[in-house]
């Protein structure tokens, strides 16, 4: 028996959203508090603090097996428990790519592990992700494939259309990396004023939406087809999400963090931290995606984690690999920056790191209600940390946050009913 | 001053005290001793002829040592950092290095790598971004037929978007007040250099219609790889509508007397600009320029070595 005492609990499925009380935890599930404590209960004292669902995240890159210099699924799954995560889903872009059971197979074996929290894997659309031939996608995802995603962008639609057909014939969804390859080409940064300043090639926003308008229209084509895209980043954009689901078509989408908070001008002198793919964009296609966030179109925060080694971000900016590590600090980040530490922000959010991308990928989301399984976070708004390497749970700390404050912490995190890990105060 | 990386670092008064100092340095029969004992490293991961001769000359006309790498064939390239390349040079005992690389930022980067060191380092062109000392040569040959440039209307003709020298000259020329349209194919000249605070026109024949005052016309070098890419129909499509040529400016100045004509070379004679251009002495200042690039370049030396 575990009790959380004294904490302000966040349950959007009870008609007290937000109340201080205690939340009661046996046999792994959250149950009705009962009318005395028992003999040789854990008692976690929660005061000040705010008691929520455990996050989830449908979008990190653990690099395991193939790139265990960059993150491994022993430090991936390490770096998400700190970062308040108790589900993720991890990227096929592995090595080899996760295009078949073998490998699916070795990623479930190792996270049961390694692992305390839940790791799904997602496979490959196509073989080796080339491309060219659909993977055995009914026996993937009888082995647990929770989607289909070529990080590698779709560029045949014929290709794709068969994609979505045998996804849907079978009820999984269907990850894309929205980019049109012709378009985008060497570029590496947004086409924009400050592709012209730096005198760097630039990704023009059409590389995005292009693909996107594409696919949702083959998307429209095919019956129960769920499309997912990942990490949008501009206007249009959100624009063409928001009429597909006028439409009523299957469509869902997630947004990374790095594309609320900063934008084009953020890359100042060269900052290779800042290279990611989609690139940050302009002011107002970072406060389009914040509205969409608000509104709904897009569902949800994926924490889009891109480890990179040292060697591979100290380079100059043409030679330096896209990508930014964000598990640690996706959820402060949103706290602070975009809930402004406000309880009640947060409290009409959460479901963009809960429930919605849960939703998403068909995968069974979090919550406190009784009788649900206990995966719990308790989250100190007020508490200041630095993001270091030495407080790092992560193998790579390519971020541009590396060394600074951030205020707001994840500081236990409990996974079926099991506390697993708990902030001290030594690590930053 | 340590680093010359961006021309956007120079306000009126240090650009000034550059281009004066250029001037007496043309008739100052004691400069051989002025670098005495300092080591200047010319690192070119791009070929050159002219701005590394130049620079070269330059540097050996005040007495420094000059030392040339090539990285092609030498053993720092193979796999070495910018990063340990700047420190293998600065534990050489190298006071200075003039650096010219494909990549836009290298300049800065290799700066930043030498920021415990007191070597310094002149940017000769990094990637599309920038290309100070040409656009310093540039202003001081302008300086040679106008005393103010404000107001004056500059064009900048060609293949703005890929082109350094354009950037440089852009930030320099507008501190000191003049107007610039930038002119040439939509595909190399993006509208999005309006945030820069200046003029867009794709239509050249347009801007000599006579009813726009031209002062100055800086025409940029095409690089024949552009139509390559698809960026340009072809270099005779590009020379009908883009060149440079006298019946054009005669449409405004007919006597070829007023306007006066840039190139940062090498010249693609006959397709930016006319054959007849380049070598007319009322308009073109085309080979002023690259005597002018020695002395301003001697004057950046100076101005970062001098007090050390």
């Amino acid at each position: 028996m575990l009790i959380i005492q004294n904490g302000i609990v966040l349950d959007k499925q009870s008609s007290e959203k937000q109340k201080v009380k205690d939340l009661w935890i046996d046999k792994g599930l959250i149950i009705e508090p009962l009318s005395q404590i028992p003999n040789e209960t854990q008692i976690i004292d929660a005061q000040d603090c705010w008691v929520l669902p455990g996050l989830v995240d449908i979008h990190s890159n653990l690099c395991d097996p193939g790139f265990n210099a960059k993150e491994s699924i022993t430090s991936g799954s390490k770096a998400a428990i700190a970062g308040g995560y108790t589900k993720i889903c991890c990227t096929p872009n592995t090595k080899p790519v996760a295009d078949c059971v073998t490998i699916l197979e070795y990623v479930k074996g190792k996270a049961k592990e390694e692992s305390k929290i839940d790791i799904l894997p997602m496979a490959c659309a196509t073989k080796a992700m080339k491309g060219k031939e659909i993977v055995e996608m009914e026996s993937l995802f009888k082995s647990g494939a929770v989607a289909f995603y070529d990080t590698q962008p779709y560029s045949d639609l014929k290709l794709f259309k068969i994609i979505l057909q045998y996804a849907a014939s079978i009820g999984a969804v269907v990850v894309s990396n929205p980019e049109n390859r012709e378009l985008s080409l060497n570029g590496l940064m947004h086409q924009g004023e400050w592709a012209i300043k730096l005198g760097l090639d630039g990704i023009p926003e059409e590389a995005e939406t292009s693909a996107i308008a594409s696919q949702i229209e083959i998307l429209r084509q095919v019956p129960r087809a769920k499309l997912h895209f990942a990490a949008i980043s501009s206007v249009q954009s959100v624009e063409l999400i928001r009429r597909a689901k006028e439409d009523n078509l299957s469509v869902t989408s997630s947004v990374a963090p790095h594309h609320l908070l900063y934008t084009e001008a953020s890359i100042g002198e060269y900052n290779t931290q800042l290279k990611v793919k989609p690139p940050l964009r302009e002011e107002k296609d970072r406060l389009a995606i914040i509205q969409g966030l608000l509104n709904g179109v897009i569902d949800c925060i994926a924490s889009h984690h891109e480890p990179q080694n040292f060697a591979n971000k100290h380079l100059l900016f043409q030679d330096a690999a896209f990508g930014m590590v964000s598990l640690e600090t996706c959820f402060s980040l949103f706290l602070e920056k975009i809930c402004n530490s406000s309880l009640n922000k947060l409290c009409s959010l959460i479901d963009c790191f809960t429930a919605k991308p849960a939703q998403c990928l068909n995968i069974k989301a979090t919550s406190l209600g009784f009788g649900q399984t206990a995966d719990v976070i308790i989250v100190n708004p007020n508490l200041k940390w630095t993001y270091s390497k030495d407080s790092s749970y992560s193998q790579s700390f390519n971020s541009p946050l590396l060394n600074s404050t951030l205020k707001g912490k994840v500081i236990h995190n409990i996974k079926n009913g099991e506390l697993i890990w708990s902030h001290s105060p030594q690590n930053g | 001053m340590k680093h010359l990386i961006s021309t956007r670092q120079l306000n009126k008064e240090s650009t000034l005290e550059i281009l004066q100092k250029a001037k007496s340095l043309k008739t100052d029969l004691e400069c051989s001793g002025y670098l005495k004992g300092k080591v200047v490293a010319n690192l070119f991961y791009e070929s050159s002829t002219r701005t590394r001769s130049s620079f070269e000359i330059a540097a050996k006309k005040l007495g420094a040592d000059v030392i040339n790498i090539d990285p092609k064939h030498s053993a720092l390239s193979k796999g070495e950092s910018l990063e340990d390349t700047a420190k293998t040079l600065a534990n050489l005992g190298t006071n200075l290095v003039v650096i010219r690389h494909s990549s836009s930022g290298a300049a800065l980067e290799l700066a930043n790598s030498l920021k415990d060191t007191d070597v310094s380092v002149i940017n000769a062109g990094d990637g599309m971004n920038e290309h100070p000392t040409q656009a310093l040569l540039d202003l001081f040959s302008i300086h040679q037929v106008y005393d103010l440039i404000v107001d004056k209307k500059i064009l900048i003709l060609g293949d703005c978007l890929h082109s350094r020298v354009a950037r440089s000259n852009i930030y320099l020329l507008k501190s000191f007040g003049a107007k610039i349209t930038l002119v040439g194919p939509p595909t190399l000249v993006p509208l999005d250099f309006a945030s820069m605070g200046v003029e867009i026109e794709h239509n050249l024949h347009k801007m000599f219609d006579g009813t726009k005052q031209i002062d100055l016309i800086m025409v940029l070098r095409l690089q024949k790889e552009r139509q390559t890419q698809g960026l340009i129909p072809s270099l005779s499509e590009y020379r009908k509508y883009y060149e440079l040529n006298e019946e054009l400016i005669k449409k405004i100045d007919p006597e070829l007397k007023h306007i006066k004509v840039l190139h940062p070379g090498p010249v693609n004679r006959g397709v930016e600009i006319s054959d007849f251009l380049v070598d007319q002495k009322d308009i073109s200042l085309i080979h002023q320029q690259v005597s002018n690039g020695l002395y301003v370049r001697m004057s950046v030396l100076l101005k970062l070595l001098g007090n050390k």
